[in-house]
């Protein structure tokens, strides 16, 4: 399937922006989008509606070759017969089914066995074996989590829509299920939505990301690309990282991981990274970042001392945004004073230093390999 | 010293704290006590251990102000 996934139209709700959207979402190969933006921002309205359960106003939406809204033609098929699993914010699993019962509730025309069959197999994917008699209660967080998540994709959705799928987890927990996410999302081979306004989640769950605010679509592209560039302020100020960029895991020694950037090496604390992590997003704040010139501090303790060039000098208000490129782009912040005495000039050479744990890494596992596909 | 942090205080090391990772390394800058977190690679880099000299360096945005009342 070569045509795209469309989503054209407007929608608006009493007292709220009007949510318009004009994108234009590949189905092959499939990859995740995420809507990223802040609460109210329209994300859920978006997901929503293509999951059939809100009208557009106005507009249309196609899966590809078929229509599923036009609002000149009248047209707007039911959620059922759009095929697609939707991951709810609270989960909403059924309170009177055990688990086995949730996860083969939209499973319709199977025999008996062939169910079990499908339900065993969900059950052991997701790690839920030997709970199916359990009712939603008696499931922790991150099992009603996986449970939700089983349910969804029994019925082999052509689609998956995921509203906040991490939001309902306490933190510790979150962090845990945020890295097999991916992981379990990049082996269905199925294109999937997902909504969130969390700039980790985005980072590590996305491979495009859309930013929206006040209803509307400010920038799409792939996810490093949208927070290294943002296109406007706006959406540099919801992304908020200043520098943000893919590395390699190429050791991780007494709790210190060394990541390649491009030729650069760089130190990091190892906190949330399994040993097998190697894709990861480096993520630097501006303000983390300290700058000597010529052999000055010759000996200190941060442990990343890069060599760099300064490529362009940005007053921002009482500071002086300072971008490096250190065999990638680094951007940095300093007060007017320092500036002034640095007599800071582009093209002038320096170093930067940050320290090990103000590198932050965001593991993205794809656990490709000896994955079935469902 | 030509660094952009602007606050640079020299002192000498009072106790070295080591942890799992990380150290506290405290200095004594004329009298008053300033604590530094830091790896314990850079405490073997920098050949730290009491009594020696070295600098403390701060960034402004890391400095809070306090008043008693």
């Amino acid at each position: 399937m070569d045509e795209p996934l469309i989503l054209q139209f407007s929608k608006s709700f009493r007292g709220g922006p009007t949510i318009s959207v004009d994108l234009r979402i590949p189905l092959e190969p499939p990859g995740v989008t995420v809507f990223f933006g802040p609460s109210g921002s329209g994300k859920t309205t978006v997901l929503r509606v293509l999951a059939g359960l809100e009208k557009p106003d106005e507009g249309t939406v196609r899966f590809g070759s078929e229509p599923w809204d036009d609002s000149a033609r009248g047209l707007h098929l039911p959620p059922q017969a759009r095929r697609l699993g939707f991951l709810f914010q609270d989960y909403a699993l059924f309170p009177h089914l055990n688990l086995a019962g949730n996860i083969g509730y939209g499973l319709h025309g199977l025999s008996g066995a062939e169910t079990k069959r499908r339900v065993g197999e969900l059950l052991a994917r997701f790690q839920l074996e030997g709970l199916e008699e359990r009712y939603p209660h008696q499931l922790s967080g991150g099992q009603k989590q996986r449970a939700a998540l089983a349910r969804a994709l029994a019925p082999q959705p052509r689609l998956l829509l995921l509203d906040e799928p991490l939001s309902a987890l306490d933190a510790p927990t979150r962090e845990a299920v945020r890295g097999d996410l991916r992981g379990w999302l990049a082996a269905l081979r199925i294109p999937v939505l997902l909504v969130t306004h969390d700039r980790v989640e985005a980072l590590a769950l996305g491979d495009t990301l859309a930013v929206m605010d006040h209803g509307r679509v400010l920038q799409h592209g792939p996810v490093d690309t949208l927070f290294r560039q943002p296109a406007n302020e706006s959406v540099a100020r919801i992304v908020g990282v200043e520098t943000v960029i893919p590395g390699r895991v190429e050791s991780i020694h007494d709790g210190m991981a060394t990541v390649t950037v491009g030729d650069t090496r760089l130190s990091a604390l190892a906190r949330n990274l399994h040993p097998h992590d190697s894709a990861v997003f480096v993520c630097i704040r501006a303000e983390d970042v300290m700058l000597v010139k010529g052999d000055s501090l010759a000996q200190a303790s941060p442990r990343n001392r890069l060599a760099a060039r300064v490529t362009t000098l940005l007053r921002e208000g009482p500071m002086w945004r300072i971008g490096l490129d250190c065999g990638f782009p680094l951007s940095m912040l300093l007060t007017r004073q320092a500036c002034e005495e640095l007599a800071l000039r582009e093209g002038e050479p320096v170093v930067a230093l940050i320290k090990a744990p103000n590198v932050h890494l965001i593991p993205r596992r794809t656990h490709e390999t000896g994955e079935k596909r469902l | 010293m030509k660094i952009s942090a602007r606050n640079i205080l020299k002192g000498t090391v009072k106790e070295i704290v080591l942890g799992a990772i990380n150290a506290e390394v405290i200095l004594d800058v004329a009298g008053t006590e300033i604590a530094a977190q830091i790896s314990i690679t850079s405490v073997k880099s920098l050949g730290l251990s009491v009594g020696k000299q070295a600098y403390a360096v701060i960034k402004t945005d890391s400095v809070l102000v306090g008043v008693d009342e």
